[in-house]
């Protein structure tokens, strides 16, 4: 690699730099490798004495203490007041279907344990009903009631059942809702960048 | 048996109430010959403490009716 | 040697070159290499941390037609760097004690 060439790459590792540290850095590189040509170094043995320009840029970059804030910026805050407003129409009945359809989707999902809810409680009262009722059915005809006890059991087991479900599925819906809810919020926070 | 989370023990409990209550209703069921009509025979006159019913077209559901018009938890078609 | 602390030497390596005469970047590390090793990316941030605290002023030469930048010192750096001996005067001592202190073992 010769002088111009290791320059040249130098600039272009560095070019996160403010511009006025860039070329200071530039100069005394230059002037380096020249004296050490003129000292009667070859450039190429100059070059390699300095070093990879990749690594010499992460070293300067490293030790130096100038702090570049860039917020992204998208143009004027004046003119984008303006396409907001006039903009309105289009964007904001968009936002409104995009809310709806969010909206209605949560719905859709929590409509599951909901119902294994009502299922696990209608379950269970049948079952309190039925034991109850099982002996005085029995005065009326014995395989009756036995048929009813034997069916209120099995609510008993049916409502239990339904009620893990729907423990489970609530805690498997609360926690997409989390990730959703994390994922939109770092859509609208602004990325600083500190350089 | 030793079964730590208190999840499973609550899906064995569960499962075995069903077995239980299975058995218990096809040894009723037996009785009556395991005959459909005959069930329906005796779930005519509807109680308030009675679980199983027959509608109007014969047909069998599962549930709670107070009185004619109030039914809290039904499987079936009723009325 | 500890990084640190090699780059707090190299600051008064720097300076005690430039008292004995103002010099160049590539005079002032081949001076320096003599004693211990230094490159020229540690110089760089050396340089510019002693000129922001006005230890050392610059200026700049023609010299076979391109301009050369020179690094002088100032009375502030001479002073820090005598500073830096008188501290290190303690140093010695501490270093002989233990050194004497080892061959009465």
């Amino acid at each position: 690699m010769n002088k111009a060439v290791f320059l040249k790459e130098l600039a272009l590792y560095l070019n996160k730099m403010k511009k006025e540290d860039k070329d200071r850095f530039i100069t005394y590189y230059d002037e380096m490798l020249s004296d050490y040509i003129e000292n009667g170094m070859s450039e190429e043995d100059a070059v390699n004495k300095i070093g990879d320009p990749k690594r010499v840029a992460e070293e300067l970059l490293e030790s130096h203490d100038s702090v570049k804030i860039e917020i992204p910026s998208t143009g004027s805050k004046f003119l984008n007041i303006i396409l907001l407003i006039l903009g309105f129409p289009l964007w904001g009945s968009l936002l409104l279907s995009g809310i709806i359809m969010i909206i209605s989707i949560y719905v859709l999902l929590w409509c599951l344990p909901f119902i294994t809810g009502i299922g696990c409680f209608g379950f269970f009262l049948t079952s309190i009903i039925g034991v109850i009722g099982s002996p005085f059915i029995m005065f009326k005809s014995i395989p009756f009631g036995i048929i009813q006890l034997g069916t209120s059991i099995i609510s008993v087991g049916s409502s239990i059942l339904l009620g893990i479900a729907t423990v489970k599925i609530s805690k498997i819906f609360i926690n997409i809702n989390k990730k959703f809810n994390i994922k939109l919020v770092s859509l609208f926070k602004k990325k600083v960048v500190i350089r | 048996m030793k079964i730590k989370s208190f999840k499973k023990k609550a899906i064995m409990l569960s499962l075995i109430f069903i077995l239980t209550g299975t058995i218990i209703f096809i040894a009723g069921f037996g009785f009556l010959g395991f005959n459909n009509n005959r069930l329906k025979e005796y779930a005519y006159n509807d109680t308030w403490y009675q679980t199983i019913h027959v509608n109007s077209n014969n047909e069998l559901w599962f549930g709670i009716e107070f009185g004619d018009d109030i039914h809290l938890f039904t499987i079936g078609k009723c009325d | 040697m500890d990084i640190q602390l090699k780059k707090g030497l190299l600051e008064f390596c720097v300076l005690a070159v430039l008292k004995k005469s103002d010099s160049y970047g590539y005079q002032i590390i081949k001076d320096i290499s003599t004693c211990i090793e230094i490159s020229e990316s540690t110089l760089y941030p050396i340089l510019k941390r002693l000129e922001t605290g006005t230890y050392l002023e610059t200026y700049s030469l023609e010299h076979n037609s391109r301009l050369r930048k020179y690094y002088k010192i100032t009375e502030k750096g001479k002073d820090y760097m005598n500073e830096f001996l008188e501290e290190w005067k303690q140093v010695m001592n501490i270093y002989y004690f233990i050194k004497g202190e080892q061959n009465y073992e």
